[in-house]
């Protein structure tokens, strides 16, 4: 599937991952002070054409990445998809 | 004294457009020097590559000033719309552009970017980008 940059941006907000304006707009997913997933996606606001690319370096599967572009993922859910996945340890 | 082949493609319009039936075959002629005895060749199209893009390559350098290629990495070359993907499974990173030079070379960025990054931010990466350090000083040294 592909997205826009606008639903990359959701997501960014969403989870909120912090950025920083390269060559690309890198993206990365931060937890408990780690750096737990990172993507990026180019600059301008059109088609994401390797959109599976980025879903993979987020760490979901393709629902999970469909609900998170519907912004029905907050935060907490994408932190728990990363513990099932073995990407954050298991909270304490 | 050596034969003279002669290939000749048959059944094109004026245009150029093939007029064979079969669209996955194009037939050709092969005629001796002689004209005696023509013979049918028929060349099945899945034979050939549809266009000139490689599905994969080998990456031999990144073309830094400090940072190098241990040895040389597999790329997988893929379409998608009119961009070309150039990706390296293994560690999930891509570098894309409208051709193949463009493609490759954003990915040259994109590893010497992502090798400096988690080289300063090493004390805290989580244990997949941990993993994804540790491959990608597999593959990438500094000079």
């Amino acid at each position: 599937m592909n997205i826009k940059a606008r639903d990359f941006e959701h997501i960014v907000q969403k989870f909120q991952l912090r950025t920083r304006n390269a060559g690309d707009r890198l993206a990365w997913f931060e937890y408990e002070g780690k750096v737990i997933t990172r993507t990026r996606r180019s600059h301008g606001s059109g088609d994401l054409p390797f959109s599976d690319k980025i879903r993979g370096q987020l760490g979901l599967n393709e629902d999970e990445f469909r609900e998170a572009i519907r912004c029905h993922l907050s935060r907490d859910d994408y932190i728990e998809i990363l513990r099932k996945k073995g990407k954050i340890p298991p909270a304490q | 004294m050596p034969e003279v082949l002669e290939l000749k493609q048959v059944q094109m319009s004026r245009a150029g457009e093939r007029q064979d039936p079969d669209p996955d075959k194009e037939r050709l002629e092969l005629y001796q020097g002689n004209h005696e005895l023509p013979t049918s060749v028929e060349l099945h199209r899945e034979d050939f590559p549809t266009h000139a893009t490689p599905e994969n390559l080998l990456l031999g350098n990144l073309n830094h000033p400090r940072l190098r290629l241990r040895q040389p990495v597999n790329v997988i070359i893929t379409r998608d719309d009119s961009l070309l993907i150039a990706s390296i499974p293994e560690i999930e990173e891509f570098g894309y552009g409208p051709h193949l030079t463009s493609a490759i070379e954003d990915l040259r960025q994109t590893l010497v970017e992502l090798f400096q990054t988690l080289k300063s931010e090493q004390s805290r990466l989580g244990s997949d980008i941990v993993q994804l350090w540790n491959q990608l000083q597999v593959l990438i040294e500094e000079r």
